[in-house]
Parts: C-alpha cells; sequence; structure tokens
C-alpha cells in the first residue's frame, strides 16, 4: 500500500527571500513557492528569474517543492519552473480538463530538456468557481498527473458574490463534492474546514489542532497552508495518534484470531470488527508507517541543512 | 454548454407572490416596494377560479410594471399553453415554471414563449424563465434542466414540496435542505444563472415567517449565494430587500480593507494582517463584489423610486 504523505504544503511567495530563505525550517511536507496571489502584478516578471535559485533554497528540509503559476501566463511561469528539485505545479483557477491537459503537456516537454525523470511530475489542481466545482470530475481525470485537489473557498466566494459569514458555511456541498469525487478518482482531496479556508486566520495551536483534524474528518488528506503556524498542527492532525496505532494493532490481531477460530465478526472493547474494521486499520498502520517514514526523512535532512 | 461563471447582476432580493385572482392584492402589491411582483396562477388559485385569474391577468401586468417593479407570472408546468397565453405581454419580464419536472416541459415553455414573442410584437428571446425545483429528481436534473434554454435566468427550490419526495424530520426541516440549496447554488453558479431562495427554519414559512424572522432567513440565504427569495406578505418585502443588501457597515468594512490592501500592493505585498485575519487577492475581491453589488443596488433602488414618484421608468 503506496500511500501519499503531503500533509502541510506551505505557500511562500516566491518575491518574498525572507520567507523562502527560512521555509525549509517550519516542516512542511510541501512547500509551494507562489508566482500568483501572492506576487503583485509589478513583479510576475522579475519573480519568474527567482523560483530555480527558490527550488534549491526550500528543498533543505526535504519538503516536495511545488510553483503555484498563473493561469493566464502558464506556459512562461511552468519553463520557469521545471527544474531538477521540483515535485510539481500548483495550477489554480482550473475551468476544465483542457487547462489540466495544457499543463501535462507543457510538463512532459520540459521534463525531457531539464534531466528530469519522465512523468515524474504532478500537478494540484485549484477550484475557484462555481464551473470548477460541478465539473470536478472531468478535470481531476483528464491526466494521470493530478495528485491532489482543492478548493481557493476564498476566490470562490468572491466569484459567488459571497461574503462569508462565521456561521454559515456555504460550501458544505461544495467540499463534500471535491472529498468524494477525489477520492473516486484516486486524487487526494485537500481541504479545511469551515471558516478557515474562506476566512485564513492565525489560530492558537489547540484549536488548529481541532480545526485541522476536523478537516481530516471530512475526508481531506492535507491542508494548504497561508502560514508556517498552521504547519505543526496539520502534521498532527493528519497522523495516525498513539492509541490509534495500538487499538488497530490490537484489532488486527484479534480479527486473526476470529478469522482462525471459523468467524469472521468478534467483538472487542464494545465495537463490532469485522472485515471493513480490519481493512480500516490496514490503512490506520500503512498512515502511520509512512507519517513516520516521511517524518524521518524530514529529521535528517532538516538536521544536516542545520550543521 | 454555457461556462458563464459571472452571475447576472439584476438585483431581484424580493419576490412578492400575488394570486392572480385577486385583483385588489395587485393593487397594494403595487406599494411594496418588491423588487419582483410574481403574479400567482399556481398556488394560490384554486382549479376553478384559473379561469378568471387568466382574464385580465395581461393588464395587471401592466399596471404593476408601470409602477417600477419587474413582474413575472408564476404559470404550472401543465397548463404552460393556457397560462402562458394569457399572461405574455411587453411589459411581462417572464414566467416561473411551478412544480417543474422535466426538461420537456423547459422546451415546451421556449417554443410558446417564442410563437408568443413573436405574435406579440417582443423582442425574440427577451422573456425569461425561473424554474423552480420541487422534486429530488428535478433537483436532480438542475444542470441540465437549468441549460435547457438559454431563457432561464434564475433556479429556486419549493421546500413545501420537497417535504413530498424528501420527509422531513420530526422538527419539519428536510434534512437533505442544506445540500440541496448549496447543490443548486453551484449549478446556478455553474451556469451564471442566479439562484433564489432563503435559509428558512421551520416553521417560518409562507404566511408564518415575521419579518424579523424573514431577514434572518435572507441574511442566512446571501450569505451561502441565494440573490434574493419569495414572500407573500407585503411586511415580508423590505426584510427581505435589506436582507439582500450589503448592509453599510458591511460596505464600510469592505471599502477599508480594499484600501489597506491596495496600498500593500503598491509596496510590493500581496497579502495583508489584520489582528490574527490574514487577507489575500481573494479576499480584495470578496470586498470588491461586495461594494460594486452595493452600489448596483443604490442604482437599482434609485430607478425603482422613480418609478414609484412618476418620473420616467428606464428600460428594463
Amino acid at each position: 500500500m503506496s500511500i501519499l504523505i503531503r500533509r502541510s504544503n506551505l505557500m511562500v511567495p516566491v518575491t518574498n527571500d525572507r520567507f523562502v530563505q527560512g521555509a525549509w525550517r517550519h516542516g512542511a511536507d510541501a512547500i509551494t513557492l507562489d508566482l500568483e496571489d501572492g506576487v503583485v502584478p509589478a513583479f510576475k516578471a522579475s519573480a519568474r528569474g527567482l523560483v530555480k535559485d527558490a527550488v534549491a533554497a526550500v528543498g533543505k528540509g526535504a519538503a516536495e517543492i511545488f510553483v503555484r503559476v498563473n493561469k493566464e501566463f502558464m506556459e512562461a511561469d511552468i519553463d520557469a519552473s521545471v527544474w531538477p528539485g521540483l515535485s510539481g505545479i500548483m495550477l489554480p483557477k482550473v475551468e476544465s480538463p483542457e487547462d489540466v491537459i495544457q499543463a501535462s503537456e507543457l510538463l512532459r516537454a520540459l521534463e525531457g530538456k531539464r534531466g528530469i525523470e519522465p512523468g515524474t511530475l504532478n500537478l494540484i489542481v485549484l477550484l475557484e468557481s462555481a464551473n470548477a466545482i460541478w465539473r470536478v470530475r472531468e478535470i481531476i481525470s483528464a491526466g494521470e498527473r493530478v495528485s491532489q485537489v482543492g478548493i481557493d473557498e476564498s476566490d470562490l466566494s468572491a466569484k459567488l458574490g459571497i461574503s462569508p459569514l462565521p456561521e454559515y458555511d456555504p460550501f458544505v456541498y461544495a467540499r463534500g463534492r471535491v472529498a468524494i469525487e477525489g477520492t473516486a478518482a484516486g486524487v487526494q482531496p485537500v481541504g479545511i474546514a469551515y471558516p478557515l479556508g474562506a476566512m485564513a486566520s492565525l489560530l492558537p495551536d489547540e484549536d488548529m489542532l481541532k480545526i485541522a483534524t476536523d478537516s481530516k474528518n471530512l475526508g481531506f488528506k492535507g491542508i494548504i497552508c497561508p502560514h508556517p503556524s498552521w504547519i505543526s498542527s496539520v502534521n498532527t492532525a493528519f497522523t495516525p495518534t498513539e492509541s490509534e496505532v495500538d487499538f488497530y494493532t490490537q484489532v488486527r490481531e484479534v480479527f486473526a484470531q476470529a478469522i482462525a477460530a471459523g468467524t469472521a465478526a468478534v467483538p472487542f472493547h464494545g465495537r463490532m470488527i469485522d472485515v471493513p474494521v480490519d481493512e480500516w486499520a490496514k490503512v490506520v498502520m500503512a498512515t502511520s508507517t509512512a507519517c513516520r517514514q516521511r517524518d524521518a526523512e524530514k529529521q535528517t535532512a532538516l538536521a544536516a541543512a542545520s550543521r | 454548454m454555457t461556462t458563464n461563471t459571472i452571475l447576472p447582476q439584476k438585483i431581484r432580493r424580493s419576490w412578492l407572490l400575488v394570486p392572480a385572482s385577486q385583483k385588489e392584492r395587485s393593487v397594494t402589491a403595487a406599494k411594496s416596494n418588491a423588487d419582483v411582483v410574481l403574479l400567482d396562477l399556481v398556488e394560490f388559485v384554486s382549479d376553478r377560479d384559473k379561469p378568471s385569474a387568466r382574464e385580465g391577468i395581461a393588464e395587471t401586468v401592466r399596471e404593476l410594471r408601470e409602477g417600477g417593479a419587474e413582474v413575472f407570472v408564476q404559470v404550472d408546468s401543465e397548463l404552460l399553453y393556457a397560462d402562458l397565453h394569457a399572461c405574455v405581454c411587453p411589459e411581462l419580464t417572464g414566467i416561473v415554471i411551478a412544480h417543474l419536472e422535466s426538461i420537456a416541459q423547459i422546451q415546451e415553455a421556449d417554443t410558446l414563449l417564442s410563437q408568443l414573442e413573436d405574435e406579440r410584437g417582443i423582442l425574440s428571446g427577451a422573456l425569461e424563465i425561473v424554474a423552480s425545483l420541487e422534486t429530488a429528481q428535478a433537483n436532480q436534473d438542475a444542470f441540465q434542466i437549468a441549460t435547457a434554454s438559454p431563457r432561464i435566468s434564475g433556479l429556486t427550490l419549493g421546500r413545501a414540496e420537497l417535504v413530498m419526495d424528501l420527509r422531513p424530520e420530526p422538527s419539519g426541516e428536510i434534512h437533505l435542505m442544506q445540500y440541496l440549496m448549496q447543490r443548486l447554488i453551484t449549478v446556478a453558479g455553474a451556469v451564471g444563472v442566479q439562484p433564489y431562495g432563503a435559509w428558512c427554519r421551520e416553521p417560518d414559512r409562507g404566511l408564518l415567517a415575521t419579518p424579523e424572522n424573514t431577514s434572518n432567513a435572507a441574511i442566512r440565504g446571501r450569505a451561502v449565494g441565494f440573490k434574493g427569495s419569495f414572500c407573500v406578505l407585503e411586511n415580508q418585502v423590505e426584510p427581505l430587500n435589506s436582507g439582500f443588501t450589503p448592509g453599510a457597515q458591511e460596505v464600510d468594512e469592505a471599502s477599508q480593507l480594499l484600501k489597506q490592501y491596495q496600498a500593500a500592493v503598491t509596496e510590493g505585498a500581496a497579502s495583508i494582517r489584520i489582528a490574527d485575519r490574514i487577507f489575500d487577492a481573494g479576499a480584495s475581491l470578496q470586498a470588491q463584489a461586495t461594494i460594486d453589488r452595493a452600489s448596483k443596488i443604490a442604482v437599482h433602488d434609485q430607478a425603482k423610486a422613480d418609478a414609484q414618484a412618476g418620473r420616467p421608468v428606464p428600460a428594463p
């Protein structure tokens, strides 16, 4: 069972040198260098020239590295971004399968030229309109490269003319649709429980952990983080806890004994353990193992880079 | 397929439903300040009264239009021929098709409207259709329905009738209502038409909703993306108009935010922190949308006031 662990993805404007130089220290599973909304229009062109060095700078902590490109400058931005060390492109304002196909073609052409193994660069797709939410299935099925899909709730609110109120979540349906369609297509849905997607803010760690846990329970596999203070709570929330791992380890043992004794359903700590619970136990344990490996990689890299 | 992702900006916050069989109600409706008067041939008109309600309905449409409101007629999806022949006139903005079941009914209405436009000297394609989806099937087919005719300018869903398909909780609420509302808003946004509805709580519907509860339903409705809603009493009109209008404080905050954001952009920063909130480009677009909406509403309200005062009505 191969599981992609990309719990936290830190957004960093490529034009902010201080943020770029410090990004690797925060423990994010992924770092996305932003050429889009994080860069003001006057700096769009010059920002492209910063990407190559920034890719090298942010990779020191073993984070996967992405670049968020401008939809309207997709070709020039992707051309400026594909360098060894890059994991892929975050593609915003996707409206149709053609957008995904166009980006995939650009990546394919550049992989060859820039010494990157063909087919390895992947796409994180952002949906920012009702049309995109409605067409999510076609969009994320438009190529093998799409690894994650999420909603930019801030832009979606603006497009629908919504001034969000914290008490009334306007995107229960949209989030559910993306979580289900993404999961069905084998594309990880990423996103955050209301209201932080539509109104980003800095919260105490305890509150952040709760909202990140709620996000995991909505079916998401990770959160795009506008600020480094979110990262540690997000990593924690998307990592199975020790007590979960203990519990599901016992579940697997109890279930194996039950099967040996000729039954496929057995009570354990007040729960009925049967095939789906055993299957879920496998997922939790594989996720736990994959998280531990990912964390070890990052710790090793961090220690080496800090020396 | 339509891929218009910008919602049309017509201001239709309050739709006052008036039974076409009660002529005297249309006189008071004209003074209600509703954005839209919806003359009803379906919900509040018995079968026996339908022929007489149809008689003279076009005349009522004309009178109401002079008062500054847009006028729609709510017609029965099963009685399209008789209802449309009775109401189509140049002063009519469009029809609401109640109990809409199928794409075929939209096509039937479209064809009839085209014929009547042609016969009655109305610009071809001018008459609009708002589809009222009141069954599980119609909601399932919402996208196909919304794209079945370029006349479709709005979608709504009928709560009372949906209870027949999707049983209510003991509280009277339909458990799936939030899902259905937001799905409808998503479809409307994807197609580029306006979603109408309010987020009502039982038993605050129709005749029973107080002005205060109507206002709260409108505020909740606007917060999830609805652009206007329906009412049956004149004292529910202003709560809808104000509930679907960005408040003065909200517009003020949006202007302040935009100013600070633009100042930051000139300094080279693309997001700002105010207290614990992070405002990015998306937040600035939201603020701009709020300001734009408020100013369009101000223009609209001025035009309505002019019409009510007998000053010349601008072309719709």
